[in-house]
């Protein structure tokens, strides 16, 4: 993905593929993807958290914490 | 190499270096939002509110880089007038990348966490009844669409306020705090103040769980502040510059910040009667409110300036609180009132004051009231809109507010999979009142 040959004194930009290439694109069309997933994932999770709280159900599963309070 | 060679060579390095010092000191200002949010929540929200700052600088700071650093560039002129040029903004162009002829990443690291500061002045007036993820949804468009399209127009060297108007805000007063104050007002009218804030029309105070650390945090603030103003001067090989473009000295800067933090503290003690929130929230208030004229004024005059806008800060609280407005750390207040005073006065103070000629645009309007004050109108109705429709559209989806029992019960419960406290906060027992319980056990 080197968009150089060889470091001299007209060489400008050096990040992997380039500008305006088929990667660079790629990459910033992934990161908003993951970006966008991030919220949706949140949103699940809260919405579940939310409603088993409210239905007096466990949030998480999983052994009891030393210290912790007991599950709502 | 020629000596004109080295001498454009080193301002590119010390142009990185500057920024980047700014930089690192203007995540100081995010540790203080953490610290303080933290404190002035109630225990049972607290790791909730610090999860919600740390989210916020990580979603700005994101989204600044896929779409924000292009608004800056592509809306100087109103309403738009650089869609071409800005291309060179995009996140595949070839400056938004390691680039060895190009410093572009430490000014887009530098206006990132301007973003990210405005992002997280909501942050706290939200507290304890947002849902993180509408929450996070408002806050990139305040951090990563709205703020940056008020810098374009009034913290840019041609944007239009300035030529047009002969607009002047060296410290980003307009853009950064009245942007996100009005902003913040705007969801806080969706979004209603928390249950039990108040009770047939009276105002209750809920206390924060932890008053030291949120004073720390505002301290932190402080420290963060000589970054955010650091990042408002343009280095070159000739010396500093505003933004606006005329001269300038990071001594004069010194002058006017240590003595606004001065006088804002004092006049905020004055009319909150010493009350410790209102108080050092002042020294954020006092820089605020001499944020425009901060390169001009002399530092009595930002002191006087300062004691005001610190001494309006309770009152614009009181204000709010009657309209049953639930602002938890004073946001409104302090950034958006603060900076509207403090924009209104600098109107009449640097009245006459002369602006620099520009290329392609001849020389601005000279500083002027109306300039001023009509600034700070389009850029209070620039924040308050997009706040107010957006969070109407969130609260109409259902994504506005935690449900009623999950905000009685805390938002830790549910949100977050770990205990603040798990053995408690320790409380002090004083020699004083174990003798008195031991005499009264006896009699």
């Amino acid at each position: 993905m080197s968009p150089i040959d060889v470091y001299d004194e007209n060489t400008t930009f050096v990040f992997t593929g380039g500008p305006e290439s088929f990667w660079t694109v790629l990459f910033v069309l992934v990161a908003v993807g993951l970006f966008a997933a991030f919220l949706v994932k949140m949103i699940q999770h809260e919405n579940h958290a939310y409603a088993q709280m409210i239905n007096h159900e466990p949030v998480e599963t999983g052994p009891a914490v030393e210290g912790e309070p007991p599950v709502f | 190499m020629t000596p004109e060679d080295t001498l454009a060579s080193m301002e590119g390095v010390i142009t990185d270096l500057f920024y980047w010092v700014s930089i690192a000191l203007m995540i100081c200002i995010h540790a203080g939002f953490l610290a303080y949010e933290v404190g002035a929540s109630r225990s049972k929200n607290v790791l909730a509110a610090a999860m919600k700052n740390l989210l916020t600088f990580a979603v700005v700071i994101a989204t600044f880089f896929f779409f924000g650093w292009w608004f800056y560039n592509a809306f100087y002129q109103f309403p738009v007038g650089a869609i071409d040029s800005a291309t060179a903004a995009l996140p595949w162009s070839e400056d938004m990348g390691p680039n060895l002829a190009s410093v572009t990443g430490i000014f887009w690291g530098a206006f990132a966490l301007f973003a990210a500061t405005t992002g997280s002045i909501m942050s706290g007036a939200v507290l304890e009844r947002i849902r993180t993820s509408g929450f996070l949804v408002l806050t990139t468009v305040l951090g990563s669409v709205v703020w940056i399209i008020g810098a374009a127009w009034a913290w840019h060297p041609t944007g239009w306020l300035l030529t047009e108007w002969g607009w002047h805000d060296f410290g980003a007063a307009g853009c950064v705090h009245l942007i996100a104050g009005a902003f913040t007002l705007g969801v806080l009218i969706n979004l209603g103040p928390r249950i039990g804030r108040f009770v047939k029309g009276r105002a209750i105070t809920i206390p924060p769980h932890n008053l030291p650390l949120t004073m720390l945090g505002l301290m932190l603030i402080f420290v963060g502040f000589f970054g955010f103003l650091m990042g408002c001067v343009v280095y070159t090989n000739t010396g500093y510059f505003s933004i606006f473009g005329n001269p300038t000295t990071l001594s004069a800067i010194a002058f006017s910040t240590l003595m606004g933090l001065a006088g804002g503290i004092i006049g905020a003690y004055m009319t909150s009667k010493g009350e410790p929130f209102w108080t050092i929230s002042g020294g954020l208030a006092g820089v605020i409110s001499v944020a425009p004229g901060m390169d001009l004024y002399h530092p009595a005059l930002a002191f006087v300036i300062a004691v005001v806008g610190g001494m309006l800060i309770p009152q614009f609280g009181r204000l709010l609180e009657k309209f049953e407005i639930d602002d938890v750390v004073g946001a409104v207040s302090v950034h958006g009132g603060c900076a509207f005073y403090g924009l209104a006065v600098s109107g009449f103070v640097l009245w006459g004051y002369p602006n620099t000629p520009i290329d392609g645009f001849g020389t601005p309007p000279d500083i002027n009231p109306l300039g001023q004050i009509g600034g700070g109108i389009v850029l209070a109705l620039l924040g308050f809109l997009p706040g107010y429709l957006i969070s109407l559209g969130l609260k109409r989806a259902n994504l506005l507010r935690i449900p009623a029992e999950v905000e009685l019960a805390g938002l830790d419960l549910s949100e977050v999979p770990a205990t603040p406290y798990p053995e408690g906060i320790p409380i002090t027992t004083l020699r004083e009142s174990d003798a008195v319980l031991a005499e009264e056990g006896t009699s």
